[in-house]
């Protein structure tokens, strides 16, 4: 069976992912594979900012539970998903097939469920 | 907590089989399970050039004296702590009442995986130990005598 | 707490050498770390400040062959006799199975022998433990100080717990008496163990 960072890793060779992390829901790395230009720890940061906004916004709306967020940048796009054990991070360059980025996502999401059921 | 513990070869097994499967998990180099008075219950993974009967002694004492600092502050224990190196790294964290376990790494792995598959096994870990500590006093294995 | 672990057949026991600020603890243990080979002990852990006195405690493992078909191991600590470092002594009576009282025989001392003893038995209670259940022997030691307090005194102040306990004189630094008290100690304490241990008979 697939580990943790196994996913994680499979997820950033995906065509058009720069780069690609899990982030404990308190901000912590579990597990990335970024390019060197972007430091885990400001990623991981803005992940868990950017993913606890996101879950709080939903509910206050009454959209239900969440199920991903994408940002878009001029310069390329966030891809984020809840995994209960913290939010997946996937960076994408612009050109990249959101379609096929989601799709993606959301199997790694099933997977890390999977293998890390009742660790949250 | 009871005056005596037993632990018997197949909870032993079990207890080994938990650390190891955290090891293969987390990526972590090495594990060390502990009780509160820094008697040694198991060890794996790397141990060359380390002491693992001393670094439990010495958390079992770091870990005592963060529960009175805890307490200090109206905290009942902190359950977790964390020592980062420059190179390897050092995780502790509660097992049950009585327990901690100390995980060493490097940077292979991230502090928040291994702290993700320890709270695994410290799970598991407890439930065995529970039962350890629930058996009566007496040898379940026969008689002990004294060398003379 | 003792361990008896059968799958490693090895059985575990913690002895605490307890007693006021400067009477010899660590002393002990310094003698005992010199005198017995390596294969029997690992290295001594010494957490002390920078004025040699200990701040948390000193820890040093003896393995012996004491039990049959086991390997014995006895975990000997030191707690700081300071008397504002109480926090960390108490923290090291944790799961204790056998003490040493090392007593400091000067007779300006006598006092503080009395108190350490009072606060260990304080200390003790907070664990749920009472003295009485606790396998312990006391050490008077310096004999050889020109003002050393009589025996006989020290027993009075020292020796008055419901069971009167086996006294040992020493000079800790000489090595005078250490392993007699530590053979003392170690034997109460497996005594202890195995009678606990063995099958009630009928």
């Amino acid at each position: 069976m697939a580990s943790v960072k196994d996913v994680v890793e499979r997820l950033s060779r995906v065509k058009g992912v720069v780069g690609s992390i899990l982030v404990a829901k308190d901000g912590l790395v579990v597990a990335s594979n970024l390019s060197v230009q972007v430091q885990d720890e400001i990623v991981a940061a803005m992940v868990s900012a950017v993913g606890t906004t996101a879950v709080k916004a939903t509910e206050m709306m009454e959209q239900g539970e969440l199920r991903n967020i994408i940002i878009e940048g001029r310069n390329g796009k966030l891809f984020l998903a809840d995994a209960d054990v913290g939010y997946l991070g996937v960076l994408t360059s612009l050109e990249a097939n959101m379609g096929l980025i989601r799709l993606e996502l959301m199997e790694a999401t099933e997977t890390l469920r999977k293998l890390t059921s009742g660790l949250a | 907590m009871p005056r005596h513990r037993f632990i018997t070869p197949d909870e032993q097994k079990q207890l080994d089989a938990i650390l190891r499967e955290l090891l293969k998990n987390s990526d972590a180099k090495t594990a060390i399970l502990l009780d509160h008075g820094g008697f040694l219950m198991s060890t794996q993974g790397f141990t060359e050039h380390i002491d693992p009967q001393t670094i439990a002694v010495l958390a079992a004492g770091a870990f005592s004296t963060t529960r009175e600092l805890a307490k200090m502050i109206g905290e009942e224990e902190f359950t977790v702590m964390f020592h980062q190196g420059r190179r390897d790294h050092i995780h502790l964290s509660a097992v049950g009442k009585d327990a901690l376990l100390v995980i060493i790494f490097e940077n292979t792995t991230t502090v928040g995986m291994v702290r993700l598959f320890a709270r695994e096994a410290s799970k598991k870990l407890a439930s065995i130990l529970l039962m350890i500590n629930e058996r009566k006093s007496e040898a379940p294995m026969g008689n002990i005598k004294l060398q003379q | 707490m003792s361990t008896v672990n059968f799958a490693t057949r090895e059985i575990t026991c913690k002895i605490v050498y307890y007693g006021p600020g400067l009477s010899g603890k660590t002393t002990n243990l310094l003698f005992i770390h010199k005198k017995v080979p390596a294969k029997h002990r690992s290295d001594m852990v010494s957490l002390a400040t920078d004025g040699d006195r200990t701040l948390f405690f000193d820890f040093l493992p003896l393995v012996t062959n004491a039990v049959k078909g086991f390997s014995t191991k006895f975990q000997l600590y030191t707690v700081p006799g300071q008397v504002f470092y109480n926090a960390t002594r108490k923290l090291v009576l944790q799961g204790v199975d056998g003490i040493v009282f090392v007593g400091d025989s000067a007779w300006n001392r006598m006092n503080d022998n009395h108190e350490s003893f009072v606060n260990m038995k304080e200390n003790l209670s907070e664990y749920g433990l009472i003295i009485e259940e606790v396998p312990y022997v006391l050490q008077f030691n310096k004999r050889d100080l020109p003002d050393a307090a009589p025996v006989e005194y020290m027993n009075h102040l020292l020796n008055r717990e419901k069971q009167r306990v086996p006294h040992f004189e020493s000079i800790a630094i000489r090595g005078v008496g250490v392993f007699e008290t530590l053979n003392a100690i170690s034997r109460m304490v497996l005594v202890k163990l195995i009678s606990e241990l063995s099958p009630k008979k009928e």
